[in-house]
């Protein structure tokens, strides 16, 4: 057995090799049920095939020409007199006569900015320039409410119902589509943190419900405690309770059928607040899943003066090309929106930059930039105003960038970004809308 | 240059094989490419072994034209992933071959020592500059509240392993325990052979240079048993190591605080499994491949999670590493006989970091850090004071402690890694001190033996994961964060969702887990069976593993999940 085979080795690599570039020739084989996946030896030195997605979407063609400085990401007004933004800066520059004045935004979203990424940070830059302290709107219960930065929570005995994985209960879900109902023994426990100066005290805070019967809540601020007796009401509303910056709060609500929580609101005296309602694997639908009475209703106690809206990551599939049923769709939601906060600018974001592999690379799934046209072209027809958010992000394979960067900013399933990504891409936005704000003002 | 025409004629005939050829990508293919450094499981790497294969197996039986053909590949291998930085590696090659020469040559001890002195810091050196430059400043800065900017330096691949190569060379030449190689081919043979060049293990030269003196033979039985090893490598990294880190492992330490504890526990188990699938697949392709050039290489892991103490443990683990430290570095110092002013440098300036960074955390009404702070010190000294030859034993804490500091740092520039290897540094002196307290602790052969050592084996096993933690996260930060989610919201009713909602991940882990602890005896067996079986069985062996490896790099990454709190 001392025999020297070395000639064997180079045999046996080029039997294997051979072996190895045959898999392009086979046929797909399927093994119970499973197509085994081939191997291409020599998909690294091939032309890309070319992408076989055909293009049915509208090029917009402003009839207002979009002006915008190089290497800048501005926001796309598709206004009749570009002029989106107008209610929200009149009112921002009335918050230094008004002590008492709060501006609200709504950001309707997915999982994209769920645990306050992204929508985090352009609050709290919002709040730095212009004023305002806390997190605004918050859920009884999440999934993540240990991984938020901006707020924490422990909770327990709650049921909550959502408007994507629960369309068929009967409730009365709100614009946001979350709706909790209290159990015996509840609680819930928010804490201050430390992200920024501005979310290391809770502010006081609104309870947001609906019930037939009064009922009672009691609260402990830092030890304080306060009993609260909430009256009976339809649709939304809400009770303000005053806890004087504490460092944590703990509230228990009286268990009943009818009682219907639909979150808590932190704010300060006056300032700019940031809605964030995130609502998992929503493409934008939830928001007709509720009544038009409660979207007015929801309006006459938050008066928005900007709604935005950032949806399509759950409505980009790998080989949908056709988006005419997802532009039917946002159609209907932007015109329910315009109906119930007439007040209110609105601003749709695109999709970010999300990767697939595709032979083996991570590569932008190319129904993306599709989906990107799309949006920018049910922002031109509604006449609202646009803001790609895929270029902000660098475009191309900006996704794979982010995952790769060191450190990463972006989670390894190529869809979400972390919260680093978001301080990125959430100081963009913020730099848009200043860009915006300064342009106005100079008119 | 080839003639344009003679080009034509090539390119046409590949066309022939490859409608698609794009001419630019082929030609990218030779050129150095920082974003995807040449590694054994790549398909390029197949091509250009075999090519090579051929070449060797003509010069194998030759001395020089043998070591200029493999130099040539090993530089050639090397640029590819580190572009002209191979320019560092042909440095190292000429300075360590003169120094040893020139230490071999010298008579006084006092000139012996400079120049081992001399060559030490020239390839610590080399080292330091391109990992450690940024920590240095990075912790010069916290230190001295300064803001130097940090310098973008390229890390050339497998710069740890080839300077502590050629520093075993001319410690052994200055220890006399090798005589210096004959030629500077050789050396250079040795120094850039790439099948260990850029992840170990770390070769000995007293173990390499003189299997390069023998006559070259490579027998079927070798070659059975490489391509055994480079299958389960392949298995190991490829499988097992990529799929559940990318579709489990990574997301659990990205973002702690978005799973449960028991995801946040399994997550640890998974990385454990990982980092020993991913460093030991790799070793055993690099010694397979070895193998295949005629050249045997020692183990370099020995099932380490089958260990039943840390001690065992580290004599499993990263075995060329440990033992280099071992030899080079503990002994160096002085073992346990003598005490050396580095060997107390180190941990006196690591625990008195500790101590500021406890008092520093204390002002800001932290107190954690500085409880850790004395539990650490707590239990090094009293590693020394409960053993019965304190004299020695404060020997082998000291040097211990320093060994495993600097084998912490050298896994990578961060205060995490110098942590890490500062609590199995604890770990050993402990150790060290219960064996010299209770005497070896070798049972007979009964029933309670084998519940001791299951005992042995699990918190060993526990005691590594708990400080793999530290090796993985990226700040100190989410290590915590982990460890509040294991002992605060543990959540152990989810178990059966996440297991059913992670199955790929769970079954390669258990397969993973059981294939670790199946005995060694098997395993030789298993080797046995296959430098007996005929080629085609094993080539076939290895092929079937390559289709498994195609089928979870094409794979799809499994959606994150997060399971109702």
């Amino acid at each position: 057995m001392k025999k020297d085979q070395a000639f064997y080795v180079p045999i046996l690599c080029l039997i294997f090799l051979a072996g190895l570039i045959a898999l392009r020739y086979l046929p797909p084989v399927t093994v119970f049920g499973y197509e085994l996946k081939t191997i291409d030896m020599f998909s690294d030195v091939e032309k890309e095939p070319a992408s076989d997605i055909i293009k049915i979407v509208p090029k917009v063609e402003p009839k207002v020409e979009i002006r915008c400085p190089k290497n800048k990401i501005c926001f796309e007004d598709y206004s009749v007199d570009q002029n989106m933004f107008k209610t929200l800066f009149l009112s921002i520059d009335n918050l230094k006569s008004d002590t008492l004045g709060k501006v609200r935004i709504a950001f309707f979203g997915d999982s994209f900015i769920e645990g306050d990424v992204f929508c985090g940070d352009f609050r709290d830059l919002l709040q730095e320039k212009f004023g305002g302290m806390g997190v605004g709107w918050v859920p009884v219960t999440s999934e993540v409410s240990q991984f938020r930065q901006t707020i924490k929570e422990d909770f327990k005995n709650y049921t909550t119902f959502d408007a994507v994985h629960h369309p068929k209960e009967k409730v009365p879900y709100p614009p946001f589509g979350i709706c909790t109902q209290p159990l015996p023994n509840n609680s819930a426990t928010y804490y201050s943190t430390h992200f920024s100066p501005r979310t290391d005290k809770l502010p006081n805070f609104r309870i947001l419900y609906q019930s037939k019967s009064p009922f009672s809540a009691k609260v402990i601020s830092d030890g304080n405690s306060q009993n609260i007796q909430l009256k009976a009401g339809k649709n939304i509303q809400d009770h303000s309770i005053l806890i004087n910056k504490s460092k944590k709060v703990n509230l228990t609500f009286a268990s009943d059928p009818n009682i219907f929580l639909y979150g808590f609101s932190f704010e300060d005296q006056s300032g700019v607040y940031v809605d964030n309602f995130s609502l998992r694997g929503n493409a934008g639908l939830s928001l007709l899943s509720s009544s038009s009475e409660m979207h007015k209703s929801l309006n006459r106690l938050q008066d928005y003066k900007l709604i935005i809206l950032q949806y399509g990551v759950n409505a980009v599939s790998e080989k949908a090309s056709d988006f005419a049923w997802y532009t039917r769709m946002m159609n209907k939601v932007i015109t329910e929106m315009k109906a119930s906060y007439p007040q209110a600018g609105i601003l749709l974001i695109s999709v970010g930059d999300r990767s697939k592999k595709i032979n083996g690379a991570y590569k932008t799934l190319p129904t993306i930039k599709l989906m990107v046209e799309a949006q920018r072209a049910i922002a031109a027809e509604n006449k609202i105003a646009f803001w790609n958010m895929y270029e902000a992000m660098g475009g191309e394979s900006s996704m794979v960038d982010y995952v790769t960067a060191n450190p990463p900013k972006a989670n390894k399933d190529y869809t979400h970004i972390n919260f680093l990504g978001g301080k990125e891409i959430g100081t963009l936005l913020f730099n848009s809308l200043l860009f915006e704000y300064e342009k106005a003002k100079s008119k | 240059m080839f003639p344009i025409t003679h080009k034509y004629i090539t390119v046409n005939e590949i066309s022939k094989i490859i409608p698609d050829l794009d001419l630019h990508k082929l030609i990218e293919q030779f050129y150095f490419n920082p974003k995807e450094p040449l590694i054994f499981s790549s398909g390029y790497f197949v091509f250009i072994f075999t090519a090579f294969m051929i070449g060797y197996a003509l010069l194998h039986k030759t001395h020089f034209p043998k070591v200029i053909y493999v130099i040539l590949f090993s530089l050639y291998f090397y640029y590819r992933s580190s572009g002209y930085y191979y320019l560092i590696l042909i440095f190292c090659v000429f300075f360590d071959f003169f120094t040893g020469h020139l230490i071999h040559k010298a008579q006084k001890k006092i000139t012996r020592q400079l120049l081992l002195f001399f060559s030490l810091a020239v390839n610590l050196g080399i080292l330091i500059h391109f990992k450690y430059t940024n920590f240095l400043i990075d912790s010069f800065n916290t230190v001295a509240d300064t803001e130097y900017k940090k310098i973008d330096i390229f890390l050339p691949v497998g710069v740890s392993f080839f300077t502590f190569q050629s520093m075993s060379y001319t410690i052994d030449v200055f220890r006399k325990k090798i005589e210096p190689v004959k030629n500077l081919l050789d050396y250079g043979f040795f120094v850039s052979f790439f099948p260990q060049l850029v992840a170990g293990p770390i070769i000995r030269a007293y173990d390499f240079i003189p299997q390069l003196y023998k006559p070259t033979i490579i027998t079927k039985s070798m070659i059975g048993r490489a391509l055994f090893l480079i299958s389960i490598g392949l298995f190991k990294k490829s499988v097992i190591s990529d799929y559940i880190g990318v579709n489990f492992v990574d997301r659990v330490f990205d973002q702690p605080e978005l799973y449960s504890g028991i995801e946040n526990l399994f997550g640890i188990y998974g990385y454990a499994l990982q980092i020993y699938c991913d460093f030991s697949g790799y070793s055993d392709m690099a010694i397979g491949i070895a193998l295949l050039l005629g050249f045997k290489f020692p183990k370099n892991f020995d099932s380490p999670y089958q260990s039943q103490n840390i001690t065992e443990f580290w004599r499993r683990w990263h075995i060329s590493l440990s033992s280099w430290l071992k030899d080079y570095l503990y002994f160096s110092l002085g073992g346990n006989r003598n005490g050396h002013f580095m060997g107390y440098f180190f941990p006196v300036l690591f625990f008195t970091g500790l101590i500021l960074w406890g008092i520093n955390s204390a002002i800001h009404e932290s107190y954690w850090q500085i409880i850790t702070a004395l539990i650490f010190i707590l239990i090094f000294a009293s590693s020394i004071l409960l053993s019965k030859e304190k004299k020695k034993a404060s020997y082998s804490s000291f040097n211990q402690m320093t060994t495993m500091l600097l084998g912490g740092l050298w896994h990578g520039a961060s205060m995490r890694f110098i942590l890490w290897g500062a609590m199995h540094g604890l770990a050993l002196s402990i150790h060290k001190t219960y064996i010299n307290l209770s005497g070896s602790s070798k049972t007979e052969n009964t029933k309670s033996y084998f519940w001791f050592r299951l005992i042995g084996i699990l918190i060993t096993f526990h005691f590594v994961c708990f400080c793999w933690i530290f090796f993985r996260v990226s700040d100190m930060n989410t290590a915590w964060q982990m460890l509040t989610q294991i002992f605060h919201k543990f959540e152990p009713h989810i178990l059966l969702q996440m297991v059913n909602g992670y199955k790929l991940v769970f079954v390669l882990m258990l397969l993973g887990f059981i294939l670790h602890f199946t005995p060694p005896r098997w395993e030789e067996i298993f080797k046995l069976k296959f430098e007996k079986a005929p080629y085609w069985a094993v080539l076939l062996f290895l092929f079937v593993i390559v289709l498994i490896v195609a089928q979870v790099k094409s794979s799809e990454i499994q959606p994150f999940i997060y399971f109702q709190f």
